[in-house]
């Protein structure tokens, strides 16, 4: 079974990426690594929009796939859009080999609340986790307490618990993970 | 296990870039969907040719023929299909336009995640309701598709316009005839083609029971309103609501409730017993009677002033001996009809016995006629043969031609009821020229012993004694109280 390897693209607050391999590690029994260097964004600015281009940051995570023969998930604090979205809080393929999680517009204080780390902590987990469940196959979920259900804005991932529900986890068993 | 997946749903994504359909796909796969993309609007109605699809999201701009010009298309080609036009640039008259030429919506590129989600969601919600609506609509088809009246004879081809008349409108009919020519039918022919289909068709037959019980049927009853009222209890009025209360045997109930009834026709309300509070009752009424109405209202048996309430429309059931020419098709529907239910062949009728049932009087009428059938089915089985003979009927052929019911019939029944083997019916012993007139009994007399017979023979079953004498239970409830019966 391949593990994980969590990507650094752009800065991050301190400690931020070691807690997301520490959760990912525990929420899918798998080995997780943190890649030693961190992806530059400045290819993936939009000016026009003042976001960073999802399309663009995901090949560079893809070739570190191929290289450590593991998931990547890169884990990012700017704003990310698709090339159908106005926004997203990640991004990855049905069984891909690399996704995207954006802590940005997990942030309460973008909604103008006040800072709340351990907020912004639960949300990225929730996130790492969805994106992470494309990777391994799994679809959303219409249980609205697994990570796996869609989440449109920020309040919606509050909702959900940082694990997959019984009927994804018994889907993941299915597929050998 | 499988993942709750939210509903599934066949999506079409229509447009020229590729990033947009690969990037709409994949976001569309991940919530379950399955999903199809299209370059252009000619590739797009192949697909749409060739397979339903629930939503095309379809670009406004496309080289070739455009977004509108494809939701025209796609409307006459796939009417099912719901169309979302795209769009990069909002402009309030496209939009307007193409929600005019019936798109089902209308979204700006890029989307916002949470309106493209309530969009898809709300696509699904539609289309499953709309499929609940449809297996409803079928279901529902199914079970209030009424039996159809058959014949071809003019006084049953007027009865059928006359149903057909009535039956969209809410007056009152009163249908009449004798016992067995079918009013309940009539009764259910007509709620069936009314507005009121889809709402409950109540029935009340009102002499099989007696006044009090009847009252608070049809009312219902609060709890404790008399002695055993132990729960409240909606009367027929209330279930009937929005639907057709079919009031059966009218002509049977007692001089209070053909008041209270009437009060209820002109107020529309019923006030259960035991209660103070009126209660809204929105049904129409179908009443039926095997009496001469007319004439119990002259005979003071019945209340004027509700008879022309419930004749606002007669349609008259005339006996199956006015119909004769009927007998045939009647038969045989009947007989494909029994067999079914017996997991039978449908048996031929031989000529001879055709003959036979359409000399015969059927004073039980259709129903009569139904239950010799099944009779005769029966027999059929146990000969293991698969042609309807005279023999098989409980019928004989007199001398002077007529065909008469037989004696035997009964024996014949009873046995089976009782359990013991069947017997073959015997022939009805010819008439004796020589029989003295100690011998000879008043009708009724004859219709009394006979009648107590078959109680007795079933254990006065009544629902077995109608059978056997082929009335329905309501004639043998009254028989039993005109001729005064009693058990043991």
């Amino acid at each position: 079974m391949r593990g994980w390897t969590l990507v650094a693209v752009g800065a991050l607050p301190p400690g931020l990426l070691e807690k997301a391999a520490t959760f990912l590690a525990q929420a899918t029994s798998l080995p997780v690594s943190i890649h030693p260097d961190t992806l530059d964004l400045q290819g993936a600015y939009e000016p026009r929009r003042a976001q960073f281009d999802c399309r663009r940051l995901l090949p560079p995570l893809e070739t570190v796939a191929g290289e450590s023969d593991s998931l990547v998930l890169g884990l990012a604090d700017v704003d990310l859009y698709s090339a159908i979205f106005t926004f997203v809080f990640g991004e990855a393929r049905l069984h891909g080999p690399a996704g995207i999680v954006s802590i940005h517009r997990l942030r309460p204080t973008l909604y103008g609340l006040p800072d709340d780390p351990d907020l912004l902590e639960s949300r990225m987990r929730r996130e790492v986790l969805h994106e992470a469940g494309h990777l391994l196959g799994l679809v959303h979920c219409a249980d609205p307490d697994c990570a796996m259900h869609f989440s449109a804005v920020a309040e919606e991932i509050d909702l959900k618990r940082d694990e997959f529900c019984t009927d994804c986890r018994d889907t993941l068993a299915g597929n050998g993970h | 296990m499988t993942q709750k997946t939210l509903p599934k749903l066949r999506l079409l994504v229509v447009d020229d870039e590729n990033v947009v359909r690969d990037s709409l796909s994949s976001w569309f796969e991940e919530d379950g969907h399955t999903v199809q993309s299209a370059p252009d609007a000619r590739e797009a109605l192949r697909i749409l040719k060739e397979s339903p699809w629930d939503a095309a999201l379809v670009d406004i701009k496309m080289p070739g023929m455009d977004g509108l010009e494809l939701l025209r298309r796609v409307r006459e080609a796939s009417p099912t299909t719901r169309v979302i036009i795209m769009t990069a640039f909002a402009s309030v008259d496209t939009a307007v336009q193409a929600l005019k030429d019936g798109a089902y919506d209308y979204v700006t590129k890029p989307f916002d995640p949470e309106q493209l989600t309530h969009l898809i969601r709300n696509i699904a919600e539609h289309r499953d309701l709309e499929q609940e609506n449809r297996h409803l609509r079928d279901h529902l088809a199914a079970v209030v598709k009424p039996q159809p009246i058959l014949g071809t004879s003019p006084a049953i081809l007027r009865a059928c316009a006359l149903i057909e008349t009535v039956a969209p409108t809410e007056t009152s009919v009163l249908v009449t005839g004798e016992s067995g020519t079918g009013k309940e039918l009539v009764a259910r022919a007509i709620h069936a083609m009314s507005p009121r289909a889809y709402m409950p068709l109540v029935v009340v037959n009102c002499g099989a029971l007696p006044e009090g019980t009847l009252e608070s049927e049809l009312f219902g009853h609060e709890r404790g309103a008399f002695t055993g009222a132990h729960y409240r209890h909606k009367g027929k009025f209330e279930l009937a609501d929005g639907g057709t209360l079919f009031l059966d045997e009218i002509g049977e109930i007692s001089p209070k409730l053909q008041v209270e009834l009437l009060r209820v026709i002109e107020e529309k309300q019923i006030t259960r017993l035991g209660d103070t509070k009126a209660v809204r009752a929105d049904f129409r009424l179908i009443a039926a009677t095997n009496r001469d109405l007319m004439t119990e209202v002259r005979a003071g048996n019945f209340r004027e002033d509700l008879y022309y309430r419930l004749n606002v429309f007669n349609i008259h059931l005339p006996p199956l001996r006015e119909r004769c020419g009927d007998i045939p098709q009647l038969s045989r529907a009947l007989l494909e009809r029994v067999a079914r239910s017996m997991n039978q062949p449908v048996p031929e009728i031989d000529p001879s016995a055709m003959e036979v049932m359409e000399s015969y009087e059927w004073p039980g009428n259709v129903r009569e006629l139904a239950n010799a059938l099944e009779r005769a089915l029966v027999v059929l089985r146990g000969r293991h043969e698969n042609v309807l003979r005279v023999g098989d009927l409980p019928i004989e052929v007199e001398k002077n031609g007529k065909a008469a019911i037989l004696n035997s019939t009964l024996n014949g029944t009873t046995s089976k009821l009782n359990g013991t083997q069947e017997t073959e019916p015997e022939a009805i012993e010819e008439e004796d020229d020589g029989v003295t007139p100690a011998e000879l009994r008043a009708l009724s007399e004859v219709e009394r012993d006979h009648i107590l017979r078959v109680l007795n023979a079933t254990d006065w079953n009544i629902s077995k004694t109608a059978r056997v004498l082929g009335v329905d239970r309501t004639t043998v409830y009254n028989k039993i109280k005109t001729l005064h019966l009693t058990k043991g």
